[in-house]
């Protein structure tokens, strides 16, 4: 090992931080190179003379102001600990925390049934506008919706594009339910009022 | 709240205290920890004025913070990592006000703060404890900060490395760079006969 490599562990030592072991081989190898032993002294002195204790005493009246500060925030401190002097306050009853819950619960249901039911009933309509999607829909795998929907790469023709990008809107449609897009008005409204568009 | 026959309170249960308002866990911990941190303040930011304001900013922190404190871990690391990241702040400022010095006059001003500058601050004469104190300065601030906390506060790698949240082989290899650029910095006293040789006990 050399010199560089043991002025680590020099400094380790010194630092109270080295392992008995390697304290051990430390030393033998100090008692053999007078250079290390010189550098031990020397970064011992500069440690010696970073870490001399210094009395540090904090400024007046600091210590009261922290205090009239804690006398301050003491209210928000004891809603925060939920105690005064060692005593619990008593907290809100269960019940009345578990309201909002129950009602976030209740509307996030609803919504969601909502958001399922409206989506099959838009698929039904687009089934009576539309008869490429839905039924076929489940026949439809993920992986197919890759291909190319111009028609160019199997060789069909363009008719095929236009049924194949149907299968794959319905399919799409399907997985994500009703998006309440204004495309979803406009395929309600075609159902209804096939005239007004 | 603090049993009266517990004469050495634990820091978690003294921050409890604090948390339910109560006074006495405060005037404890801070007889017992305002010297120290005071001191790493100072040593960080070579000021005293400046390690006042910071220690009462600390205070203040760990006094509305202790209903947030976590028994489980270490009072003092959490203390520590206050005061640091205090310090940390105070050297942005100072970088950011000798900037705009910089820029409005287009020199360099080296008198708003930097860790050792003021001459007030300074130890009178030429001893070489004063030359390690202006070479400390001159450190690199994360190492100067790693340096302190091992040297001055007497702290582990492992403990340096919780308060400043970096791994241990960081911070060792930090306070390696320091002792050795202080060693460099110092290498001129290596001849002189006067320079003190007492151990590193405080270590």
């Amino acid at each position: 090992m050399s010199c560089e490599a043991w002025s680590g562990r020099i400094i380790d030592r010194l630092a109270d931080e080295l392992g008995e072991e390697d304290a051990i081989a430390l030393e033998q190898h100090l008692a053999d190179c007078p250079g290390c032993a010189a550098e031990e002294t020397a970064v011992s002195r500069v440690l010696a003379a970073a870490g001399s204790p210094m009395e540090w005493v904090p400024g007046n009246r600091m210590e009261e102001r922290l205090l009239d500060e804690l006398g301050r925030l003491r209210p928000i401190q004891v809603a925060a600990s939920g105690t005064f002097l060692g005593r619990r306050i008593p907290r809100p009853m269960k019940g009345s925390r578990s309201v909002p819950a129950f009602a976030a619960a209740t509307l996030a249901f609803l919504a969601l049934a909502g958001g399922f039911w409206a989506g099959s009933v838009e698929r039904s309509f687009r089934e009576m506008v539309d008869p490429t999607a839905g039924p076929h829909d489940a026949e439809i795998s993920p992986k197919e919706t890759v291909r190319p929907l111009d028609g160019d790469g199997d060789g069909g023709g363009g008719g095929d594009g236009d049924v194949a990008l149907a299968r794959v809107q319905g399919w799409i449609t399907s997985v994500r339910g009703f998006s309440g897009t204004p495309a979803d008005g406009v395929y309600i409204c075609r159902a209804f009022f096939p005239d007004s568009l | 709240m603090t049993r009266p026959e517990e004469p050495h309170p634990s820091d978690a249960r003294l921050l409890a205290g604090i948390a339910r308002g109560e006074e006495e866990p405060f005037r404890i911990l801070f007889k017992r920890w305002a010297p120290r941190l005071g001191r790493f303040l100072q040593g960080t930011t070579g000021s005293r004025e400046t390690a006042e304001d910071l220690l009462q900013e600390a205070f203040l922190r760990i006094l509305k913070a202790a209903p947030a404190f976590e028994p489980r871990g270490k009072a003092g690391s959490w203390m520590y990592r206050i005061c640091a990241n205090l310090a940390y702040s105070h050297w942005r400022r100072v970088r950011r006000a000798r900037q705009a010095a910089r820029d409005e006059t287009g020199v360099c001003c080296d008198l708003l703060g930097s860790a050792g500058s003021d001459p007030q601050e300074r130890h009178a004469g030429s001893s070489f404890a004063a030359h390690v104190e202006a070479a400390l300065g001159r450190l690199p601030e994360n190492q100067r900060m790693v340096f302190l906390l091992k040297v001055d506060q007497g702290l582990t790698y492992e403990e340096v490395a919780r308060v400043l949240a970096c791994p241990v082989g960081t911070t060792k290899s930090r306070f390696h760079h320091a002792v050795r650029k202080l060693r460099t910095d110092l290498k001129v006293w290596d001849e002189r006969p006067d320079v003190s040789r007492r151990s590193p006990d405080v270590l």
